[in-house]
Formats: C-alpha cells, sequence, structure tokens
C-alpha cells in the first residue's frame, strides 16, 4: 500500500526528511483553511510525494490514517548502516541502494556514515551484527600475522 | 655584824663573778653552736657538689661511650656498603692491579735472588762443601715454591680478568637485544602509520566504491545482511 512512497527512500536521511514532509501534510489537515492542505502539496513537500499523496487521497482515503501508517511504514523499513571513509556522491548511494535492493531485498535503506579514520572498506551493521570490513583492519591484521617474516627481512 | 657583811658582799662578788663566768660560757656554746651548723653546712654542700659532679661525669662518660659505639657503626656501615659496593670495574682494577703486583713482585724475588746468590757465594766459600750444597738445595727449593706461588698469581688474576669480561658481554647482549626489539617494534609502528596514510590518500572514489561492494558482498555470503 505503501510501498510507492517507501520507493522514494533511499538512506535514513531520506527517511527523515520524508516522515518531516508527511508531518506537514497532516498539520494542514487539522487547519481551519480548506486551501492549507492543497498549498503545502504544491510548495510544502517534494514534487513525487506530492505526487503520490494526491493519488492516495483522490481515491478517497482517510487522510490523517492514511499519513499515520505512512510514517509507520517508513519506520518499518530495514536498515543497514555503513560507515565509509569517504562522502558518497548521488550516484555512488544510487548504485549501493540498487545493489542493496537486488541482493537484499526491497524495503531496505542504507544508513550511511563518514569516518575517514578506516581508510576503505567499510564496516556494516546490520540485525545487530558488526562486521569491519575497513581497509584499517586488513592493514593490522597484515601486520600482525606477517610480522615475522618482515622481521626477518629488515635484519 | 662585820662578817654578816662581808658574807653578803662576798657572796654578791662570788654570784657575779658566776655569773659572769655562765654568760662567758654561754656566748661560747652559742659560737660552737654557730660553727658546728656552718660546718654542717658546708659538709653538706659539698657532699651535694660532689654528687652532681659523680653524676655529671657519669652523664659525660655515657655519652662518650655512646659517641663511640655511633661512630664505630658508622665505621662499619661504610666499610660494609664499599665491600658490597665492590663492583665488576673494581674488580678488573684489582685484577690488573694484582698482575702488576706479581709482575713486579717477580722481578723482585728475581733481583733479591741474585743478590742472595752473589752475598751466598761469597760468603760460602769459606764454610765446607756440604754445608754449601745444604744451602744451595733450601735455595732451590726456596726458588721454585716462589716461582709456583707466582704463576698460580698470575692463572687467578687471568681468571679474574676472564670472568669479569664474560660478565660485561652478557650485559651487553641483553642489552642489545632489547634495544633490538624497540627498534623492531618502533619500525612495524611507522610502517604501518605510512601505510595507512599512504592507501587513505591513494584510493580514487571508484575503488572506494568497489571496496564498500565488496564488503557489502561478504556480509552477504556471510548472511548477515
Amino acid at each position: 500500500m505503501f510501498s510507492d512512497l517507501t520507493k522514494l527512500v533511499r538512506t535514513k536521511k531520506e527517511v527523515i526528511t520524508l516522515s518531516q514532509e508527511i508531518e506537514l501534510v497532516n498539520e494542514a489537515l487539522f487547519q481551519n483553511r480548506p486551501e492549507a492542505l492543497e498549498i503545502v502539496l504544491k510548495s510544502g513537500v517534494s514534487a513525487p510525494c506530492a505526487e503520490i499523496l494526491k493519488n492516495a487521497f483522490a481515491k478517497g482515503v482517510d487522510k490523517a490514517k492514511y499519513l499515520k501508517q505512512a510514517k509507520e511504514a517508513l519506520k518499518k523499513l530495514k536498515v543497514i548502516s555503513l560507515r565509509v571513509a569517504f562522502d558518497p556522491t548521488e550516484d555512488m548511494i544510487d548504485k549501493l541502494f540498487s545493489w542493496v535492493t537486488k541482493n537484499v531485498g526491497e524495503g531496505t535503506i542504507l544508513d550511511i556514515t563518514k569516518d575517514e579514520e578506516i581508510i576503505g572498506g567499510a564496516i556494516i551493521v546490520s540485525q545487530g551484527h558488526y562486521l569491519d570490513f575497513s581497509l584499517r583492519k586488513k592493514i593490522r591484521e597484515f601486520f600482525s600475522k606477517q610480522r615475522p617474516i618482515l622481521t626477518k627481512y629488515f635484519q | 655584824m662585820m662578817n654578816t657583811q662581808i658574807l653578803i658582799y662576798s657572796t654578791i662578788f662570788l654570784t657575779a663573778i658566776l655569773g659572769l663566768v655562765l654568760g662567758i660560757v654561754a656566748l661560747s656554746f652559742r659560737e660552737i653552736i654557730k660553727k658546728y651548723y656552718a660546718l654542717k653546712d658546708e659538709y653538706e654542700k659539698t657532699l651535694k657538689d660532689q654528687k652532681a659532679k659523680e653524676e655529671a661525669s657519669t652523664l659525660e662518660a655515657k655519652k662518650l661511650a655512646e659517641r663511640i659505639i655511633t661512630e664505630a657503626q658508622s665505621k662499619a656501615q661504610l666499610i660494609i656498603n664499599e665491600a658490597s659496593t665492590f663492583s665488576t670495574k673494581s674488580k678488573e682494577d684489582f685484577a690488573i692491579e694484582v698482575k702488576k703486583a706479581t709482575t713486579s713482585q717477580l722481578e723482585n724475588f728475581q733481583a733479591a735472588l741474585d743478590v742472595a746468590g752473589k752475598e751466598a757465594g761469597l760468603a760460602f766459600g769459606s764454610i765446607s762443601e756440604d754445608v754449601r750444597g745444604e744451602i744451595n738445595q733450601q735455595m732451590e727449593a726456596l726458588r721454585s715454591a716462589l716461582g709456583q706461588e707466582i704463576t698460580r698469581s698470575q692463572s687467578e688474576a687471568k681468571k679474574l680478568i676472564e670472568e669479569a669480561y664474560e660478565k660485561v658481554e652478557v650485559e651487553v647482549d641483553a642489552y642489545r637485544q632489547i634495544r633490538q626489539r624497540q627498534i623492531d617494534e618502533r619500525i612495524f609502528e611507522i610502517l604501518e602509520t605510512i601505510i595507512t596514510n599512504v592507501a587513505g590518500k591513494a584510493l580514487k572514489l571508484d575503488e572506494h566504491e568497489e571496496l564498500v561492494i565488496e564488503a557489502l558482498e561478504e556480509a552477504k555470503s556471510q548472511n548477515v545482511l
């Protein structure tokens, strides 16, 4: 029912923004001015979001109930946390999101944070699991395992 | 009547004399008593001074004894400390000095033997061959004993020097190993830091992306996603 809305978001930041937009629309419903909803849908929210909401409202749904359920649906999205060493571009977020949708399934979003300390790769947190695939860890493991060989080399 | 008057005057006169004598006796007694008390006071004072002097002397002697004991303890401690801090360096110096001393002694003994031999030759010229032979034999025995003693001293000195050298060598080796280990650790730290910094700067954006995709695939293969 809300898949068209959830398809609008790729990351946790986008979920927060969309939730705020939905809340804005919800507040407009309870204003005395009849034109308030129209104004918000026109200029207060993003065009794709406004389009989806307009279509839903045109079908005669209970607006307040629909908006509440939409927010709950956004909260239920599965989140994969990615800690990376760089600021991802929009194109890169698209690629990562496509990979996740294809390999994990729809209804999954990314929570991307930047941490230069990890050098490269990523630290992934998902379903309570913490996996360190960073370059920092790999370099440390390399030095730890290869120390005897390196010691001989330096002597 | 006349006799009565004489008797009365005589009685009065005698009484007066008696009174005078009694007065003199009383005064004398008083002086004696005064002298007695003065002497008694002097005696007690002298006795008291004597006691005070004795106590002072005892105290002085006690202090002196304590000081002597303290000094003796200090000296003993000093001797013990000096003995315990007889370092390896000192042992080496000691061994060198022993060697010098033995060499010097050997030379002295040799010189003394030569002189003694000459003197003995002159002195023995006039005594019999038997006595000369006996003396020569004794001299030879003495020479041999001295030679052995000198050899033993040299050997001991050499042994001491060798022991000290070995000890120092072991210590130097241990120190070198510790320093080597510390340097190795530091090299690895520096190397790790350099590689980390270089890798962080060298990676391009598409390489970063590739590494993240690889990480996701690895996570998927572990059924974590």
